[in-house]
C-alpha cells in the first residue's frame, strides 16, 4: 500500500460560509437595469408606430379595393393548370437544390463563425460574411445571378443558395453555440482534438436541430423562389407575374391555388420528418 | 500574498526530498491551491501529494470543494492560486501522451464525471470508442474507427455489464446504465490515473460495490491510481486507502480510510455525508 502523506492542518482555518443572498445595491442596480430595458423596448415601438403612418380611415377605405381585387380572382381558370404544374416543378427543384447548395455552404461557414469552435479573430470574419450575404434580399440575388448568367431557373438556384446561406449559417452557428457543453469537455479530457470534439459531442447533439432549421428553410425557399420567378430566374413566379401584368386574375388564382396545396403538402411532410428526426417532437 | 497559479509538468525536484527510497513515486502534487467561483472561495489553500497505486477517497458534504478539485486536477477549472502538478510528459489529462523515458512515472489521466457527459445521441459503443478518440489524429477517425478498438469497447461495455445494450443510444439508457458507460469510457483510454467524481451515486448497492469492486481490482492488479469522490462512508472504508476529507472548501484530513464515521463525527459534528 502506498505511503500515506499527511498535511497539518492549521486549527485556526476557519472556513468562510458562500454569500447567501446578492447584496441590496445589487438587486437596485438589476431592476434600474429592467426598467431601462423596458423603456427603451417601449421607445422603439413609438417610433415603428409612428414611422408607419397607420390610419384606420386608409385601411377602411381600402377593403372594397381588395374586395373586389379578390372577386376578380373567383373562379380560377383551370385551363392553366399544366402550364402551372410545370412551372411548378420548376419552383420545387429551384428550392430543393438551392436550399441543399445553401446548407452546404452553411455548415463550414457556421463552424467558423462559432465561438466554441473557432478563433475570434474568424469568428468575426465568418460572421462579417454572414451579416453581408443576409443583408442583401433574395430578389435583389435574383437580379444579380439574371444579369451575371441569364434568365432561368438556374440564376434563381444560386440565388436561393445565397439566401439559405445567410440564414442558415446564423442559425448552424447560434445552435452549435448552444449546444451542452458537457459531453465536449469529457472528450477534451480524453485528448480528443477540436475537429473530433466538433464531430462526436457538438455535430451529433447540433444535428436534430440543424435538420429542422434547413427543413424550415426549404419551406421559405418555395415561396422565394416563387418571387424570383417575377425578376427572371424561373419557375411559376415567370407566370404569376405575367398574368397579373394582363388582369388575368383568375389563371394567377390558378397558380395561386396549387401553390397553396404545394406548400401544404411541404408542410405536412417537413412536419413528419421532423417528428421522426427531433426528438421529444 | 498568494503564489501564482500554475498546472505543470515535468521533472519534481522538491517532491524527492519527503519521499523514501522504496515509497512510489509521486503522480500528483497538489501546493497551496486556492480557487474562487463567482466571489466564493471554493477552495482554500488545499495541498497534498498522491503517489503512484494509491486509491484516494474525496469525501465532504456537499458543496465542500469536491468536484471544484476533481476539475481543477482534470484541467478544466483553472486555479486561482496555487499550483497543480502531474507529474509526466503533458499538461493536460489526455491519453496520447507519450510514455516518459527519462525514469519518470507513466502517467495518463482519465476523468469520469458526477453527471456522466455523454453524447446522448451516439450510442453506448460509440461514446466508449470516443474515450478513444485522444489516441488518434482527426483524419483517421473522421470516417469511422479501426475494427480492434470497436472490440475494446464492446469488451469494456461487457466487463461493465452492457454489452447486450451497445446499441442503444445513450438517452435510451438509464441513469445507472449511463454512469457505467461511463465507467467503460473512462477505463478503455488505458489510464495510470483516474479521475472519479462519484462515479456510483447512480447505481444501487449491488451494482455500486460491483463497479468499486472493479475498480478496487484494477488498482490492486494494474497499479491504477484512483481518485474517487465517494459519499458512502462504509464503501470507502472497504475499498480506498486514504480520505481526503474536504469541508467548505478546506481540506480538514488527510489520512487512511479508518474509522470514517468517527472521523467525521469529529471534524464536521456530522452523522453522516
Amino acid at each position: 500500500m502506498a505511503d500515506v502523506v499527511t498535511q497539518p492542518i492549521p486549527a485556526s482555518r476557519v472556513a468562510s460560509p458562500p454569500p447567501s443572498t446578492p447584496p441590496m445595491d445589487s438587486r437596485r442596480h438589476r431592476y434600474a437595469w429592467y426598467v431601462g430595458l423596458g423603456l427603451l423596448i417601449g421607445a422603439l415601438y413609438v417610433w415603428a408606430w409612428r414611422g408607419m403612418e397607420f390610419s384606420w380611415s386608409g385601411l377602411a377605405r381600402s377593403v372594397p379595393h381588395a374586395v373586389d381585387f379578390v372577386q376578380r380572382m373567383v373562379p380560377p381558370d383551370w385551363s392553366v393548370s399544366g402550364t402551372a404544374l410545370t412551372a411548378l416543378a420548376e419552383t420545387i427543384q429551384m428550392a430543393l437544390l438551392g436550399t441543399t447548395f445553401g446548407a452546404l455552404l452553411s455548415l463550414p461557414l457556421a463552424v467558423m463563425a462559432a465561438r466554441n469552435l473557432s478563433p475570434r479573430w474568424l469568428t468575426w470574419l465568418a460572421r462579417g460574411a454572414l451579416n453581408v450575404i443576409r443583408t442583401v434580399p433574395s430578389v435583389v440575388w435574383g437580379l444579380f445571378f439574371v444579369a451575371a448568367i441569364g434568365l432561368g431557373p438556374f440564376a434563381g438556384v444560386l440565388a436561393l443558395s445565397m439566401y439559405t446561406v445567410g440564414y442558415l449559417g446564423k442559425f448552424y452557428f447560434e445552435t452549435f453555440e448552444a449546444m451542452d457543453n458537457a459531453a465536449a469537455e469529457a472528450l477534451r479530457t480524453a485528448g480528443a482534438s477540436k475537429p473530433q470534439i466538433f464531430q462526436y459531442a457538438i455535430f451529433p447533439q447540433a444535428l436534430p436541430l440543424l435538420v429542422n432549421y434547413t427543413i424550415f428553410i426549404l419551406e421559405y425557399s418555395i415561396r422565394a423562389a416563387t418571387i424570383l420567378g417575377v425578376v427572371g430566374a424561373g419557375g411559376v413566379g415567370y407566370y404569376f407575374q405575367v398574368y397579373l401584368r394582363n388582369f388575368d386574375y383568375q389563371k394567377a388564382a390558378t397558380l395561386l391555388v396549387y401553390l397553396l396545396v404545394v406548400v401544404m403538402l411541404m408542410d405536412g411532410l417537413s412536419g413528419w420528418i421532423r417528428r421522426r428526426l427531433v426528438p421529444g417532437r | 500574498m498568494n503564489p501564482t497559479p500554475t498546472i505543470s509538468t515535468g521533472a519534481l525536484p522538491s517532491a524527492a526530498n519527503h519521499l523514501n527510497p522504496p515509497s512510489p513515486p509521486v503522480v500528483l502534487e497538489v501546493d497551496h491551491l486556492h480557487v474562487e467561483r463567482g466571489g466564493y472561495r471554493a477552495l482554500q489553500d488545499v495541498s497534498f501529494v498522491v503517489r503512484a497505486g494509491e486509491f484516494v477517497a474525496v469525501m465532504g458534504r456537499s458543496g465542500a470543494g469536491k468536484t471544484t478539485l476533481m476539475h481543477v486536477l482534470a484541467g478544466l477549472l483553472a486555479p486561482s492560486a496555487g499550483r497543480v502538478h502531474w507529474e509526466g510528459a503533458c499538461g493536460q489529462p489526455c491519453c496520447r501522451r507519450p510514455a516518459p523515458t527519462n525514469g519518470q512515472p507513466d502517467v495518463r489521466v482519465a476523468v469520469m464525471f458526477q453527471h456522466y457527459r455523454l453524447v446522448p445521441q451516439l450510442s453506448a459503443l460509440a461514446n466508449v470508442i470516443c474515450g478513444r478518440l485522444g489516441a488518434y489524429p482527426w483524419w483517421r477517425t473522421a470516417v469511422g474507427w479501426p475494427r480492434a478498438e470497436k472490440q475494446l469497447a464492446l469488451r469494456w461495455l461487457n466487463r461493465v455489464g452492457l454489452g447486450e445494450r451497445a446499441a442503444l443510444k445513450a438517452r435510451q439508457l438509464s441513469g445507472g446504465e449511463q454512469q457505467r458507460v461511463g465507467f467503460a469510457r473512462a477505463l478503455i483510454q488505458e489510464p495510470t490515473v483516474l479521475l472519479a467524481d462519484e462515479p456510483v451515486a447512480s447505481l444501487d448497492a449491488e451494482t455500486a460495490n460491483e463497479m468499486m469492486g472493479l475498480l478496487a481490482e484494477l488498482n490492486r492488479q494494474s497499479g491504477l491510481t484512483i481518485i474517487c469522490v465517494l459519499h458512502d462512508l462504509e464503501m470507502a472504508e472497504r475499498y480506498t486507502q486514504r480520505v481526503l476529507l474536504l469541508d467548505r472548501g478546506l481540506l480538514l484530513h488527510d489520512g487512511p480510510a479508518e474509522n470514517l464515521a468517527g472521523l467525521v463525527r469529529e471534524k464536521l459534528q456530522w452523522q453522516t455525508l
